[in-house]
């Protein structure tokens, strides 16, 4: 059954979202089958697209609203946020 | 080694580009080559045949004819007819000279070639084993492909059955050649490059499943085919199970070890109903872009941290202006 989840995340990387963060978001994004998107003021960005991602521009301590839609939709959610909070293991 | 590297062999690849012209023996082109090494033999000529290699290619030059029109008629018949007893490949008088009446005769008698070139000694030997070492140097025979795309030899190699023949059809239909199916014969050869040629006797022939052999040449033309080409980019085709995602951005240029060469790789997933072959183009181009110094995914990564550095807010046009759209 489709649901539909969503949290806050912060971006803690030193340097932001840049390109190497966002392929690895996009990485774990895309393992979910559920819809994963990352919303910043009034851009929202498909998080299995690193081109989109590309858009959010985020520095360090940004605020993103991740929301995901799908069966996986909360399994979805709770990785991310936790991979935000590690960083996704990059600098 | 692929085959026997006779001096006939040598003479129809080289005679142009070394000027060589034959001056009797012919019927000794037939001999083999056994190794790059050349020789002079100007203490031979002296009368001292120890340590004389005969399995050298002889190459006479002004020392050599000088010191030999010094001696006496007879005496030039027997040292040039024990030289040539010692049977070697050929004998190469340089610089346009003359060779003697008697080296000629000697040649005839022992059925060994004497070719003359116009080149002077030190450039006829230093490119003579270029071309050796380049025939004697170690060989590989790989089971994949190699095309010509965009100028880049580009060698695609992935499991059987994934799609590396239908590959290169597409990319020979697109207009980029054909150098090797199936087989390919990779030798490295000086200056650190890897060259392929195709590994079977008939080469331009191809295996299409469902088709069967098809002649690449009768199909699409002598300029869609070339004979051999170096080796610039390696192209791996994966499956969906081998194919893992990690972090794909374009920052770090893969590599693979190719011959004891460190060579560009990309992996190029497959997939049903989508075209392996646009992929190999456009990474082709890429690589090409690279090698001139632009470096697609480190520029787009550098306009975007200048991006998340300004503290813009997101949505206003990040990378530039409409400036160059000139057309509205």
């Amino acid at each position: 059954m489709a649901t539909e989840h969503a949290a806050q995340v912060v971006v803690l990387n030193e340097r932001g979202i840049h390109l190497h963060v966002a392929s690895l978001l996009a990485r774990e994004a895309a393992a979910f089958a559920a819809d994963v998107f990352l919303r910043r003021g009034d851009v929202t960005a498909n998080a299995k697209s690193v081109m989109s991602l590309a858009l959010l521009a985020a520095p360090c301590g940004t605020e993103l609203e991740l929301s995901a839609s799908g069966d996986d939709a909360e399994a979805a959610v709770t990785r991310l946020a936790r991979r935000f909070a590690e960083k996704f293991d990059a600098p | 080694m692929p085959s026997r590297m006779t001096v006939h062999k040598w003479f129809l690849r080289m005679q142009y580009e070394l000027s060589l012209r034959l001056v009797s023996g012919g019927e000794g082109l037939d001999k083999e080559l056994t190794t790059p090494q050349v020789s002079r033999p100007g203490l031979t000529l002296a009368g001292y045949f120890r340590h004389f290699d005969p399995r050298q290619m002889q190459v006479l030059g002004q020392q050599e004819i000088a010191y030999v029109s010094d001696l006496a008629p007879a005496r030039r018949s027997e040292i040039f007819r024990q030289m040539l007893d010692a049977d070697m490949p050929c004998v190469v008088v340089t610089r346009g000279l003359e060779p003697p009446a008697e080296l000629v005769e000697e040649s005839r008698r022992a059925a060994t070639a004497l070719l003359s070139t116009n080149m002077s000694t030190g450039s006829f030997i230093a490119r003579t084993i270029v071309y050796l070492e380049e025939e004697f140097g170690p060989s590989e025979v790989l089971h994949a492909n190699l095309a010509e795309v965009y100028g880049v030899g580009v060698l695609i190699q992935g499991k059987s059955g994934i799609g590396k023949s239908e590959c290169m059809l597409e990319l020979v239909k697109r207009g980029h050649r054909f150098v090797a199916d199936d087989s390919v014969v990779l030798k490295h050869i000086t200056g650190h490059r890897v060259v392929g040629t195709s590994a079977h006797p008939l080469k331009y022939y191809m295996e299409v499943r469902g088709i069967g052999i098809i002649s690449v040449v009768t199909i699409f033309g002598v300029t869609a085919v070339r004979s051999h080409k170096r080796v610039g980019l390696v192209a791996t085709l994966v499956g969906p199970d081998e194919y893992n995602d990690e972090g794909r951005t374009g920052l770090d240029q893969e590599e693979v070890m190719l011959m004891g060469e460190m060579l560009p790789h990309v992996r190029v997933p497959v997939r049903a109903g989508r075209s392996p072959a646009v992929l190999v183009e456009v990474a082709t181009m890429d690589f090409l872009a690279r090698r001139m110094g632009h470096y697609a995914a480190r520029e787009f990564d550098e306009a975007l941290l200048r991006q998340i550095e300004s503290g813009q807010e997101p949505g206003a046009a990040p990378f530039g202006d409409w400036d160059d759209q000139a057309d509205f």
